[in-house]
């Protein structure tokens, strides 16, 4: 690595730091790519790149009481408790810690009186799902807003059709790659086939006008006075031109700029936005951190982190404590200035070798984005492509030599138990896993998403099993991220 | 007259499939049913050797267009259903196909009909056969939904899209139709709707790592000609004679 340096790349994947200690790994991470002189140069890893865009107007002048004093309740993820420092950007609960609502809930039980919910599936799609299934069937009263019928719906009240945003609804998507930041638009770009709404825009205003009827006209006054089309100061009068509305608001600094932007050509309008559909700020400005300019606390590139230190002393301050005491609760060995450097720190594993003896490998397939895809034919067709699987199928892979110790063969079906939970699944010895582990995609193992994705939809009988089913609810608490990686979660694989 | 091929550089391909998702969206085939895989692009896969010195190999697989074709040599109709064009292409006529299918018995890269095996890799047909007095789409014109009353079905969609599939490619129809009937055996055109027209096909141009090369073989200024005149390439089982024209170049996994 040292000799191709700078031009060498540590990759920081969600395996390095999605697991219960995983700080300190992506620190590591952090550190060998600064020791190898590779950040910000070319053949070496970059900061992100954005284009600006505007924001929403305030609020504050529709916030009744009830709101105002609503919006600084404790949030049910626990983030910024004394266990969970969650710290983005080194922000003590600034970091979103979705599964742990459940568990919120679970404490909790009269929290959440109402619950909406958009195109979340965490039934399915949470570490411990089990606890979400709990912590629904509690809820008085659901909403669930979705382009399918998934698990988490089962447990809703009321169902209501999404649009499928990237071709029915209005809203604009940011991101970066290959060195450009870019906003792109997805737009109303073919005929809605049935009456969907968009659940973030069109949804909200047909409640705000509800709310308004019955007495509560804040919602819908903000809607109707604030937000108005930037081309012709024209207020929306219907949800749809209110979700266009907002999609040409949040733009507008693109396809009308104050000062002339950098990156593509200029944009003429919002129908040359619309027809181009992107737009593409200027190409990445190699070492844009150098010299004094990384976002760290010493604005310098941090091998001693006195960025995590400034959180850190802020959480423990907080909770008038040490942050060793921080360290100690929320799981972490390291004591005093090892909590500002990368280091070693144990792995974590739920369930013991003896009891356990298998690693649990949880990844991603390749067919997903973020994890919809199961419903697809061409999902099930082609699952092949992620190596060593199998079409129309789940399996779970075991080294041969370990299918020989424990008597199972390709094609057993196996139970997969461990001290979360378990899941029966078909069993293939594969040369390409490591002995002591055994590796499943995330993905299948639906039993109510869809006649392709469950193997009966009416039996609730599912395709293969889910892995969250098996993988224990922890934490990178400091961080807040959930552990999915690093084969936290032991397994005993028997015969089913 | 040209004489159209591909080639498959295995070192640059990446195994994702796009070009198999890709060749579906095209050219609107069907789901895999009774043995028939309807793939007309797919793949053959294999893992060797004992952890951790694991090879795992990938190869995409398609009609070879071969220039001495046994499935046109098998087709017993006149004139025949399953014939080369100039530039030679394997093109198959849906209205002079009796389906008798004897092209894929005949086909040495065909199964007429798949077993498990073809689910992880080991297997494939290049020629699939849409069955007599059955529908070609029939998840789409399946009447039962999900959720009676809640989800719509294949029908109701198709109904809704004005089209079946819903997502049906509409190209205009000439040489080739864009959805086949049924009685009739299908298979790989090259696009020949896209390149007649000037297009590459659309596995070519999906690839993100532009492994396939397609073009004219016999223009020593075309990319393929100049590929296979530097590269060393095979093709899928020459000793059957058939002179196929999508060649390999390339080993897949970069393991020695
Ligand atoms: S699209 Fe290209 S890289 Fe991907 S599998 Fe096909 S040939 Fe290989």
């Amino acid at each position: 690595m040292g000799k191709a340096a700078p031009k060498t790349i540590v990759w920081m994947g969600p395996g390095v730091a999605m697991n219960p200690r995983g700080t300190y790994a992506s620190m590591a991470v952090y550190a060998l790519n600064g020791l190898l002189g590779s950040v910000d140069v070319e053949g070496g890893v970059w900061q992100s790149s954005s284009v600006p865009i505007a924001g929403f107007p305030k609020t504050d002048a529709y916030l009744d009481d009830v709101a105002k004093g609503a919006g600084k309740f404790k949030k049910l993820d626990g983030r910024g408790a004394k266990d969970m420092p969650a710290m983005m950007n080194a922000r003590p609960g600034s970091g979103v810690v979705t599964n742990n609502i459940a568990n919120g809930m679970l404490k909790d039980p009269g929290a959440a009186k109402v619950v909406l919910c958009s195109w979340a599936n965490f039934n399915f799609s949470c570490t411990g799902a089990q606890r979400w299934d709990k912590a629904l069937a509690a809820v008085p009263f659901f909403v669930h807003m979705v382009t399918n019928p998934s698990e988490m719906t089962q447990f809703a009240d009321i169902v209501l059709p999404a649009t499928f945003n990237s071709a029915e609804g209005w809203s604009i998507v940011t991101n970066m790659g290959n060195g450009y930041g870019y906003a792109a638009l997805q737009q109303g770009a073919v005929r809605r086939l049935w009456d969907v709404k968009q659940e973030e825009t069109e949804v909200m205003w047909l409640l705000a006008e509800k709310l308004k009827a019955k007495g509560f006209p804040n919602l819908f006054d903000y809607y109707s006075k604030e937000f108005k089309d930037p081309e012709t100061g024209k207020a929306p009068t219907t949800a749809l031109e209110f979700s266009e509305t907002a999609a040409k608001m949040t733009s507008v600094t693109l396809w009308k700029p104050k000062e002339p932007l950098k990156g593509d050509a200029a944009l003429a309008g919002w129908a040359d936005f619309r027809r181009k559909g992107i737009f593409s700020g200027p190409k990445y400005t190699l070492k844009k951190g150098w010299g004094g300019k990384f976002n760290t606390a010493t604005k310098k590139f941090e091998f001693y982190s006195e960025t995590a230190k400034k959180g850190l002393t802020e959480h423990a301050k907080k909770y008038e404590t040490t942050v060793d005491d921080i360290l100690t609760v929320s799981g972490y060995v390291a004591r005093g200035e090892l909590a500002f450097v990368p280091h070693y720190e144990p792995p974590k594993r739920h369930g013991s070798l003896a009891e356990y003896p298998f690693a649990f490998i949880d990844y991603k397939s390749r067919l997903n984005r973020e994890g919809r895809s199961a419903n697809l034919p061409w999902y099930q067709e082609f699952k092949k492509v992620d190596p060593g699987d199998v079409a129309w199928d789940d399996v779970l892979k075991m080294n041969p030599a370990d299918g020989a110790k424990l008597g199972l063969k390709t094609g057993d079906t196996v139970s997969v138990a461990s001290p979360g939970g378990s899941m029966v699944v078909k069993l293939k010895l594969w040369e390409g896993v490591r002995p002591g582990t055994v590796a499943k995609c995330y993905g299948q193992g639906h039993w109510a998403y869809g006649a392709t994705a469950a193997k009966d939809y009416g039996k609730a009988l599912p395709r293969g099993g889910s892995n969250n089913d098996i993988l224990v609810d922890d934490y990178d608490r400091l961080s807040g991220s959930t552990a999915r990686n690093g084969g936290f979660t032991g397994v005993r694989i028997a015969k089913a | 007259m040209a004489r159209l091929g591909m080639v498959i550089d295995l070192q640059r391909c990446v195994g994702c499939g796009a070009c198999a998702f890709a060749c579906k969206a095209e050219n609107n085939t069907r789901d895999r049913a009774d043995g028939q895989s309807f793939n007309w692009a797919d793949f053959v896969m294999k893992t060797e050797g004992t952890f951790p010195n694991t090879t795992h190999w990938v190869m995409p697989v398609l009609c070879n267009h071969c220039t001495d074709a046994p499935c046109v040599k098998a087709c017993p109709v006149n004139p025949k259903a399953m014939y080369k064009t100039p530039e030679g292409i394997t093109m198959h006529d849906d209205a002079q196909c009796i389906g008798c299918r004897l092209c894929q018995y005949a086909c040495p890269y065909s199964n007429g009909s798949l077993g498990e095996d073809s689910l992880d890799g080991a297997a494939y047909s290049v020629i699939s056969f849409n069955p007599k007095d059955a529908p070609t789409h029939p998840k789409w014109t399946a009447n039962a939904a999900v959720i009676p009353g809640g989800t719509a079905t294949g029908a109701l969609t198709a109904q809704a899209a004005g089209a079946t599939p819903p997502a049906k490619n509409q190209w205009p129809a000439g040489d080739v139709d864009p959805v086949r009937k049924a009685g009739v055996v299908e298979k790989c055109t090259f696009c020949y709707h896209r390149t007649s027209n000037g297009m590459q096909p659309a596995c070519v141009e999906v690839c993100p790592s532009k492994a396939r090369i397609f073009g004219d073989q016999d223009d020593a200024n075309s990319e393929i000609a100049k590929v296979l005149k530097a590269q060393k390439s095979f093709r899928l089982q020459e000793d059957k004679g058939t002179k196929p024209n999508v060649h390999y170049v390339g080993k897949y996994s970069a393991r020695r």
